[in-house]
C-alpha cells in the first residue's frame, strides 16, 4: 500500500512537472520589444505575444519618464493589444498597417488617483492613474529565418489617450491633429526552436 | 511630435508669451497712482472648457472697457500637460494683460511646475491705481501644507496706502480650511479692511458679506457656466456685474 502511494506520488510529480515544463513554454514571450515615446515613458521595454495566427500582438511593457522631462519620474506599465490591419509581402519582409488599444498605468509619480483620500468629497478629483489609449501605426517585419519565424519588427505610430480623446469631443473646435502624437519602436522575435530528437 | 507622458511638465518653448512677470510690466506701463475709474473681467475654474473659454475671450476682447483680466484659479482636470497647452492657445488671444491665482488643480501631478513656467509665482501682488490686488496661493490638501499667511500678513500690512484687495482660489470658508486657518485668515483680513476678496473653486457665483465683518467675497462662477463677472473700481465703490456671453 505504501509502495502503491510512493509511485502514485511519483507518477502524480512527474505529470506536473512536465506539465510545468509545457505550462512555462507556452508563457514564454514570443518578442521582446522597446519603444521610445507614445506616453508610456522616454523609454519602454517589454515582451509580448503574437494570437490568433499571428494577426493580434499583446505587449506589455514598462516604461519611465526621467524627472528632467516630467518634474517627478513618471513610472507607467502599459498593455497594448494591437491588430494587423493590412499586410502586404515584400520579399522576406513584410509591410503591415495595425491599429490597437491599450492601457496605461502610471505607478509612480504625485499626484495620481485611482481612489480619493477620504477628506475629499466624491468626484473631486477624475482618475487620473490609468487611461485607456488608441493607436494607429504601420511596421515592417524583417524575416531573418522563415522555418522558425525568427524575426525583426521596425514600428511607427501615432496614438491618443482617452482624456484627450474626451477634450476634443466635448469642445468643437479643437483640432485632432493636436490630440495624436508618435511613438517608434523595434521587437525582436527568436522564432520556435527545433526540437531536440 | 513624442510625448513621453501627459504628465511631463516639459513644456515645450513658446509657452511663456504670458507670464505673470509679462502682464505685470505690461500693466505697470499705464499704471497711475491716482484713483481713475476702471474695470476688471474675472473668470475661474476653467478647467477643460476650451470651447467656452474661447467666447470668453472673444467676450473680453470684444469689450474696451476691460483694464485686466483675472482667473481665479483651477486652469486644468488632471495637471496633463495637454490641458495646460490647450488653455495657453486660447488665453494668448487676451488683448489685456492677464494675471492668474494657482487653484488646487495646479498642484496635481506636474502641474505645479507647468504653471511656475507658464504663469510664474504662486504668490505675488500688484499696486494698480489705488488698489493694491494681492494673488495668494489658499491650497492646503493638494500641497500638505499651509498658505503662508506671513506671506500675506506683510502684504496686507505693507499697502503704503492702496485698498487691498485679495484674490485666492479657496475661500477662506471653502472646504479645505479649518476653523483655525479660516480664524487666522480672517485676522488677517479683517484687520486690514480688504472690501474685495476674489475666489472660484465653488463653482456657484455668490457675492456678500459671508462673515458679517465689512469684507464683501465674491465667488465667480466656473467657466461652463458662460458668465463673466466685472468689477469696476470707482472712486471708493466697487460694483459687480455679471455677463453672460
Amino acid at each position: 500500500m505504501r509502495r502503491l502511494k510512493l509511485i502514485t506520488a511519483i507518477l502524480m510529480l512527474s505529470i506536473i512537472c512536465s506539465a510545468q515544463k509545457t505550462l512555462l513554454q507556452q508563457l514564454s514571450p514570443h518578442y521582446v520589444q522597446a519603444q521610445f515615446a507614445g506616453n508610456i515613458g522616454l523609454l519602454s521595454l517589454g515582451a509580448g505575444y503574437n494570437l490568433f495566427k499571428d494577426h493580434v500582438h499583446v505587449s506589455i511593457l514598462d516604461g519611465y519618464t526621467p524627472a528632467g522631462l516630467a518634474g517627478t519620474g513618471v513610472n507607467t506599465i502599459a498593455i497594448k493589444a494591437s491588430y494587423d490591419l493590412i499586410t502586404i509581402p515584400i520579399e522576406n519582409k513584410r509591410a503591415v498597417a495595425y491599429s490597437g488599444l491599450g492601457c496605461n498605468f502610471e505607478t509612480t509619480g504625485k499626484g495620481f488617483y485611482t481612489s480619493l483620500p477620504d477628506r475629499y468629497a466624491d468626484g473631486y478629483y477624475k482618475w487620473s492613474a490609468v487611461h485607456a489609449t488608441f493607436f494607429l501605426g504601420a511596421k515592417l517585419q524583417v524575416l531573418m529565418k522563415k522555418r522558425t519565424n525568427q524575426r525583426l519588427e521596425f514600428y511607427a505610430e501615432t496614438g491618443t489617450v482617452d482624456s484627450y480623446l474626451y477634450y476634443y469631443a466635448t469642445n468643437p473646435g479643437l483640432r485632432i491633429t493636436d490630440m495624436f502624437s508618435a511613438a517608434i519602436g523595434f521587437s525582436y522575435q527568436p522564432g520556435k526552436r527545433q526540437q531536440v530528437k | 511630435m513624442f510625448e513621453y507622458t501627459p504628465y511631463s511638465s516639459q513644456l515645450a518653448s513658446g509657452y511663456d508669451e504670458i507670464t505673470t512677470k509679462k502682464n505685470l510690466d505690461k500693466l505697470n506701463i499705464d499704471n497711475v497712482s491716482e484713483a481713475k475709474p476702471f474695470t476688471i473681467a474675472l473668470l475661474s475654474d476653467t478647467h477643460v472648457h476650451y470651447t467656452d473659454l474661447k467666447m470668453a475671450v472673444d467676450a473680453i476682447n470684444s469689450r474696451s472697457d476691460i483694464a485686466f483680466t483675472i482667473i481665479a484659479g483651477d486652469m486644468s482636470d488632471q495637471g496633463m500637460e495637454k490641458e495646460y497647452m490647450l488653455l495657453y492657445d486660447q488665453l494668448k488671444r487676451l488683448k489685456q494683460p492677464l494675471l492668474t491665482v494657482i487653484g488646487n488643480h495646479e498642484y496635481l501631478a506636474n502641474a505645479a511646475t507647468i504653471y511656475q513656467k507658464m504663469f510664474g509665482p504662486a504668490n505675488y501682488s500688484i499696486t494698480y491705481n489705488t488698489y493694491k490686488f494681492i494673488f495668494f496661493d489658499s491650497n492646503f490638501w493638494e500641497k500638505n501644507g499651509s498658505p503662508d499667511f506671513d506671506w500675506l500678513d506683510d502684504e496686507l500690512t505693507a499697502t503704503d496706502g492702496a485698498i487691498p484687495i485679495l484674490i485666492s482660489h479657496i475661500p477662506p470658508f471653502g472646504d479645505q480650511y479649518d476653523t483655525t486657518s479660516t480664524r487666522i485668515h480672517r485676522s488677517l483680513t479683517s484687520g486690514s479692511q480688504v472690501p474685495l476678496s476674489i475666489h472660484g473653486h465653488i463653482h456657484r457665483y455668490s457675492y456678500n458679506n459671508y462673515f458679517g465683518d465689512g469684507t464683501n467675497y465674491l465667488v465667480v462662477p466656473s467657466l461652463e457656466k458662460r458668465e463673466l463677472c466685472l468689477v469696476t473700481f470707482d472712486a471708493g465703490k466697487i460694483t459687480v456685474r455679471r455677463e453672460r456671453f
